[in-house]
């Protein structure tokens, strides 16, 4: 576990070193501020990412359902 | 030496934080329009290996599900999130909890709510918030409550966010017909906190990526109390017996990119691991593509694989001296796939548009969406969901 977060850690330092040089000007996000560009799950997609944590035993890392209803059916 | 390692690293990016320009860069401010989403869904699933009768028979579940969201904004960095939804579900696993079928178990619904709020400093680059929420269930209550915070840099093109929530839940235990008065439960509490940490990046002006993982523990009664367990070496079965805490750590990248005008390219990936013994991985990827200003269709593909929990064997192999076992094929090993088609109609001025009387607002009917799509399993069970979404602005 504690390497696992280790090297997590040290992705998330070498992306940002490695990124943030990169500077888009608000006028030159016309593509990025596209809805469907957004770096999140589709509020409609909320129901299917319920389902599936139900059905299977992976959830969680997409803003979904983590806690909170059994599950049991 | 590891702790050494990792403060020498968290230091390192609040160093770099600090030193990053800002050039005068200030985040976008709240919208002076409330979004009223309206989302509604229908699913169902079949299968033949429920967990209520100890890994077989029917599992088949129809949800109808409702959900309203409302986000306000007080004021140009203050804003009200609340979300109201009602799902009602019909199990034909959950009506074998007795063996009287078309008892009260086959139709239920389960209620929940949360509201937050969310604080913008705009100089800053800094959000923050909080919520609070609820649910319920005919044996099953749920409370809970989140902080958020994010912090953006290098002039919007990089942020930090993260967030924590707790959910408090309590059972209230249905047991299998026979064994009741057989059996009992350590306790009828479960609670679940989680930590999730989410790093996005711009990486050109049509490509953008984010870095998430997530720590979820779990802790109480994690088994569900009216899932039979069947043993190769006694008659009687048992009820489901997991242990009393889990710990889960999801793993997760996106990378969304424009090629064209017309087209998105969405990917998602995530590597999850638990101390219940399945590790997966879940690959999705979705196209959007804008056919003219107002139309957009999005196929989309999901492949999940798991390794199976270390408490999962099929229906009457566990023998009755082992502590822990389940025959809840969720935790078997699984491939599963996702396949469907999303619409969306968002014209440049709402479908529909009013005048709210005695007021200088106009009520729109914003954008309405439409998703289909079919799930399938390889353990035998198969889905099929479709849902709409419509959203309104005041």
């Amino acid at each position: 576990m504690k390497k696992i977060i280790r090297n997590l850690l040290c992705l998330f330092l070498l992306s940002y070193t490695m990124t943030s040089c990169v500077s888009v000007a608000a006028y030159q996000k016309m593509h990025l501020n596209d809805k469907d560009m957004a770096l999140g799950d589709k509020k409609l997609e909320s129901f299917e990412i319920n389902f599936q944590a139900y059905r299977e035993g992976a959830a969680g890392a997409n803003g979904g359902k983590v806690g909170g209803g059994c599950g049991c059916n | 030496m590891i702790i050494k390692k990792i403060y020498f690293i968290i230091s390192f990016i609040a160093i770099t934080f600090c030193t990053q320009a800002q050039d005068g860069y200030q985040m976008k401010p709240n919208g002076n329009y409330s979004d009223i989403d309206f989302l509604s869904s229908y699913y169902a699933q079949d299968g033949n290996n429920a967990a209520v009768t100890g890994g077989v028979g029917t599992e088949e579940l129809t949800d109808f599900a409702n959900i309203l969201v409302v986000s306000v904004p007080l004021d140009s960095t203050q804003s009200i999130n609340a979300t109201f939804g009602l799902d009602i579900y019909s199990s034909a696993s959950t009506d074998n909890i007795d063996n009287n079928r078309s008892s009260a178990s086959v139709m239920d619904a389960r209620k929940y709510g949360n509201i937050g709020y969310t604080k913008k400093l705009l100089s800053k680059g800094f959000t923050y918030g909080a919520r609070v929420g609820f649910s319920g269930e005919y044996d099953y209550t749920s409370i809970n409550g989140g902080i958020n915070l994010a912090k953006e840099l290098n002039n919007g093109n990089t942020e930090f966010a993260f967030s924590a929530q707790a959910f408090i839940d309590s059972w209230k235990p249905y047991y299998p017909s026979e064994l009741r008065g057989e059996v009992s439960v350590p306790t009828t509490s479960r609670n679940s906190y989680n930590a999730q940490l989410t790093y996005s990046q711009v990486l050109s002006k049509r490509l953008q990526m984010s870095l998430s993982v997530e720590a979820i523990f779990m802790d109480g009664l994690l088994s569900t109390p009216f899932h039979r367990v069947y043993f190769i070496d006694q008659a009687t079965p048992d009820i489901e017996r997991l242990p009393s805490n889990r710990l889960k750590i999801p793993l997760a990248v996106r990378l969304n990119y424009k090629p064209t005008d017309k087209l998105v390219v969405r990917s998602y990936y995530r590597f999850y691991t638990d101390d219940f013994g399945i590790d997966a991985h879940t690959f999705n990827l979705e196209l959007p593509y804008h056919i003219n200003d107002n139309w957009t269709v999005a196929p989309f593909y999901r492949f999940h694989t798991q390794t199976g929990s270390k408490y999962f064997l099929p229906y009457a192999v566990h023998t009755s001296s082992e502590e822990f076992y389940t025959s809840d094929y969720d935790l078997s090993e699984l491939n599963s796939t996702k396949y469907g088609l999303g619409i969306a109609y968002t014209p440049l001025y709402g479908l529909a548009r009013a005048k709210v009387p005695f007021t200088k607002k106009v009520f729109m009917f914003n954008s309405i969406s439409l998703r289909v799509s079919r799930y399938t399993r390889d353990t035998g069970l198969t889905g099929y969901g479709a849902s709409i979404g419509m959203n309104f602005r005041l």
